[in-house]
């Protein structure tokens, strides 16, 4: 999970240590709502895949994107 | 011991080089830099207050990031979604405490009138029509609500199409069809607002379709975050807010200097003869080397003076333009260095025989040579390395933001016209030794008037462009320029002059406090083509008997602020009568003239002083 965990703390701008599967969305003043389309929108532009609006409405925490994800077909090696 | 200073680096600088390879197009690096042109924003020249009934996000960020990388840190503030009314009218909202210099609004027309944009088809004529009215009075309401509240510039985005055609096929043959619709609205607006100095209507309409609406169109994230316009959409827009901001604060380069081989035709003349150069009808080559010609005559009449930088025999390229049909003549050309020196010297000889600035100089060239050599000597320049494909020349000249305007006056259109005048004014004073048989030749003519609606896009230019005559140097918006010419507590007033060579405009202005107790000179300008006449002494006089013929004052005060360009309006105020009561280690010197001391000074140079009200 180390590019996703690359991935997420470049577009919430925060450093990739705090990027834990139970850190989620409100912790963080960088991800706000804004911040969680932006991390969105880069997730998908990385992995060529397009979530869902009930997706990115549910997907709160990393360990949540990281599973929409693999359901996306996205093959993400854990740690 | 040896020990090393360091050159102190500019954090901004270093900031900018950082930036300066950003791609727009990609998201989390335009969010990065964004975050960190955040940190640093706060001296910003420009300060933007956003104001959308939809999330502006991603075109807030490509405008930031657009705009520093040319130069123009922008600072902003977002309001909170959908109160573009009540950010201005609550007086404690934090619009207010940003104080912005100018605020955006963008309406989404999506968001405003739902059905009008999705089923307009559900709704009769009277019904649509009646919503698009709706629509023009909101704006129109939110205008008079900023213009009286805040003393910002005001940019009102106009309405793009939807990237999905409701009608499709029938939608020119319809009444309720898209083009209709949206066409009126958006022709409306600009008309509406043409001629106010204030407002200014953005054609995001344009860059939405340009960057590709389709793609920029992402409905999943307009129903889950009210975004519209994502993507190269989004760049596009933001790019067109970066340039209009810039174009707020930057004033436009007066003139563009070129080359001529592989510049304005293909091939070397000298080499090839005048028959052997591209530049035919029929031939692709030519043909794209006559569209960047004709780019050029349509930058010149928008008022840039056009000049040729390049090394050829002069009588090679009379030649060339004389006997091979092209768009161009030398005649367009206001300035015109061919010879064998150095080009860096020949922009600076451009500049000074046009009495301009090099900084107000673009330069273009497809020599990579030539243009480092400029860059390095002539850095103020703006150089423009043309690519070796002629293809892009014409399109390059139009994205080149150098000489974006955000009005074109009159004056403007007559710019070629006005130098020729000018030389033919220089060239008649070779011929008369004396300055007064010289100024009587000249035959000049001035009216003094009060500032009005029409004259207050000029006078916002000449405050912003005039640096060698003017004693003060200050800088006021078109918002502050129009605040002045109503108030009662100023008198803005201009001169046009007239000399028997032709009309030179509008080409000075004063700004006076009108304090009963101690009026004061707070602006006193002149353009360099109108020095040495005595127009600036004209206008001490009016100040004079304002002061102390209207408003009775027992002195008239006056202070001169030490530019690095205005030396030539050095002892102005001594000139007139004033006393020098103090000055300060920063160049500011304070004057001082009593009721008692004033005299009317003679303007021996001028034929007819007239006073309007």
């Amino acid at each position: 999970m180390e590019r996703l965990r690359g991935v997420i703390a470049n577009a919430l701008g925060v450093p990739i240590a705090a990027v834990r599967p139970e850190m989620s969305r409100g912790e963080d003043e960088n991800w706000d709502s804004l911040g969680h389309l932006r991390l969105v929108t880069s997730l998908e532009q990385t992995y060529g895949v397009q979530l869902t609006m009930r997706e990115i409405e549910e997907c709160s925490t990393v360990s949540a994107l990281a599973a929409a994800l693999r359901a996306h077909k996205v093959e993400l090696r854990p740690d | 011991m040896n020990e090393v200073l360091q050159p102190v680096t500019d954090p901004m600088a270093v900031l900018h080089g950082e930036l300066s390879g950003v791609n727009l197009h990609d998201v989390a690096l335009v969010d990065r830099a964004y975050r960190q042109i955040v940190a640093t924003s706060d001296s910003a020249e420009v300060r933007v207050a956003w104001l959308a009934n939809h999330t502006l996000d991603p075109v807030v960020r490509v405008a930031a990031v657009a705009a520093f990388q040319q130069g123009v840190p922008v600072a902003g503030w977002v309001a909170p979604y959908g109160q573009h009314f009540q950010a201005i009218l609550d007086e404690h909202s934090e619009l207010h405490s940003f104080r912005p210099n100018v605020l955006v609004l963008w309406l989404s027309l999506r968001q405003l009138a739902p059905l009008l944009v999705e089923a307009g088809d559900i709704l009769d004529n009277p019904a649509r029509q009646a919503q698009a009215d709706a629509v023009l009075s909101q704006i129109a309401e939110w205008l008079q609500v900023a213009r009286e509240r805040t003393e910002a510039t005001l940019i009102v985005a106009n309405f793009p199409r939807p990237a999905i055609s409701r009608l499709s096929l029938a939608d020119l043959r319809m009444e309720s069809g898209e083009a209709l619709l949206f066409d009126n609205l958006n022709r409306r607006l600009a008309a509406t607002y043409r001629d106010d100095p204030r407002v200014i209507i953005l054609d995001v309409a344009h860059a939405v379709a340009s960057g590709g609406s389709r793609s920029g169109w992402n409905a999943r994230m307009y129903r889950l975050a009210k975004i519209e316009w994502m993507d190269t959409a989004a760049v596009s827009a933001g790019v067109l807010f970066a340039r209009a901001f810039r174009a707020l604060v930057r004033p436009a380069k007066k003139c563009l200097a070129v080359d001529l081989d592989n510049t304005l035709w293909g091939g070397v003349i000298g080499e090839d003869g005048p028959g052997g150069i591209r530049i035919a009808e029929g031939d692709p080559v030519g043909e794209a080397y006559r569209a960047f010609q004709f780019a050029l005559l349509d930058l010149k009449a928008r008022g840039v003076l056009l000049a040729i930088c390049s090394k050829n025999n002069m009588e090679d390229v009379a030649e060339g333009f004389a006997t091979r049909s092209m768009p161009l003549t030398l005649e367009d050309f206001s300035a015109v260095m061919i010879n064998w020196n150095s080009k860096p010297d020949n922009l600076k000889e451009i500049a000074s025989e046009l009495n301009i600035g090099l900084d107000s100089l673009v330069f273009m060239d497809d020599s990579p040579a030539e243009c480092e050599l400029v860059r390095h000597f002539a850095p103020a320049v703006s150089t423009v390395h043309l690519p070796p494909d002629p293809a892009r020349y014409a399109d390059l000249v139009f994205d080149t933001w150098d000489f974006d305007k955000l009005t074109i006056t009159a004056e403007d259109l007559r710019k070629t016209e006005q130098y020729r005048e000018n030389a033919a004014r220089a060239a008649s004073m070779s011929q008369i030794k004396d300055l007064s048989a010289f100024l009587e030749n000249l035959g000049t003519r001035i009216r003094i008037k009060r500032a009005n609606k029409d004259s207050l896009a000029r006078l916002h230019q000449l405050f912003a462009k005039t640096n060698q005559f003017n004693v003060t140097t200050k800088r006021y918006t078109p918002a502050e320029v129009e605040a002045f010419a109503v108030s009662t507590e100023w008198r803005l007033e201009y001169v046009e002059a007239r000399d028997n060579f032709g009309d030179l405009g509008i080409i000075a202005l004063f700004l006076l406090r009108l304090d009963p107790a101690l009026p004061q000179v707070d602006s006193l300008l002149l353009s360099c083509r109108a020095m040495g006449r005595g127009i600036e002494t004209a206008m001490c006089n009016r100040i004079k008997q304002i002061a102390f013929g209207e408003l009775h004052a027992a002195e008239l005060s006056a202070y001169f602020a030490v530019t690095k360009k205005n030396k030539p309006a050095a002892g102005f105020f001594e000139s007139q009568g004033f006393d020098m009561v103090g000055s300060n280690d920063g160049g500011k010197q304070i004057f001082r003239l009593t009721r008692g001391r004033s005299c009317v000074q003679p303007c021996p140079g001028l034929v007819a002083v007239e006073v309007e009200g």
